[in-house]
């Protein structure tokens, strides 16, 4: 399995067992840059077998609901420190779903700590590959960066 | 030999509060409710609580900052007061030679993220079971 691939399936199971959220894969990112202000991102340090820097960018209002169905209450009672608390969870189980999958299982492989932080766009054209999802009518990216 | 009714005091050990708040989940679905949980956000605090109480099952992350899960195992594996104590290794980080060395270190189960109450449940019948 390539590696985009992968790492689309490993997304779409992590949202959809920690987070019970179904997500559509799309071909690109169908908002304009300018409007992706205040978007919340998780990033992580890949160290092998492959060296890169893994990117979640995640709409607030999807982040909101995201954070209330992991945490099983109502999105009146999420605060910020919740959402970045799952998105880094989020991405970290993510990158190990998608390690398994692009790994033998003799293959050992070693994951950074996940950082989370807003964004005020999504750089995407230098990014290795990444995939988008609609999520009802939400927008959520996770981009691959490899080590320059 | 240990068993559900005999546990009362659990230490969860993760640096993510989403993470240990899921575990604590699934271990009350899976029988272990009306337990004293007690929790650590790296292994060197989870050393510190293990000194204070009297903990009967320990389930922890791998990746965390401070000090890992692996030295905790370690640490607790070494430890003639702790060496008993059951370690549930719950991580991102893990495949079959991993988890081989983990179990060879001492850990009683290797689960991988996200956990789920099934997974935790077939490890700890097997650990009741082995114990």
């Amino acid at each position: 399995m390539d590696h985009k691939t992968a790492l689309q399936e490993a997304v779409s199971e992590i949202f959809e067992n920690m987070a019970f959220q179904e997500l559509t894969p799309m071909l690109k990112n169908p908002l304009p840059a300018q409007v992706l202000w205040s978007f919340r991102q998780a990033t992580m340090t890949i160290y092998s077998p492959i060296q890169g820097t893994l990117v979640m960018t995640i709409s607030p209002s999807m982040m909101r609901s995201v954070t209330a169905n992991v945490l099983g209450m109502d999105t009146a009672e999420v605060d910020v420190g919740m959402e970045s608390d799952v998105l880094a969870e989020m991405l970290n189980t993510m990158a190990g779903a998608w390690m398994r999958k692009i790994t033998d299982v003799s293959q050992p492989y070693e994951l950074g700590l996940p950082d989370t932080t807003e964004a005020d766009y999504i750089d995407s054209k230098t990014a290795e590959f990444h995939c988008v999802f609609n999520a009802d009518g939400d927008f959520i990216e996770v981009a691959f960066f490899l080590v320059s | 030999m240990i068993s559900t009714e005999l546990v009362q005091t659990i230490l969860v050990v993760d640096d993510s509060g989403t993470a240990r708040m899921i575990i604590k989940q699934c271990l009350t679905i899976i029988g272990l409710k009306d337990k004293k949980f007690i929790e650590a956000s790296n292994g060197r605090d989870a050393v510190e609580l293990l000194r204070q109480n009297a903990v009967d099952l320990v389930v922890t992350d791998l990746n965390m900052p401070v000090m890992d899960g692996e030295a905790l195992l370690l640490e607790i594996k070494g430890s003639a007061a702790w060496q008993q104590i059951p370690v549930i290794v719950i991580t991102s980080t893990s495949n079959d030679v991993r988890e081989k060395a983990l179990r060879e270190v001492g850990a009683e189960a290797v689960i991988s993220k996200p956990v789920n109450p099934a997974a935790l449940h077939a490890a700890w019948k097997k650990i009741c079971g082995a114990k």
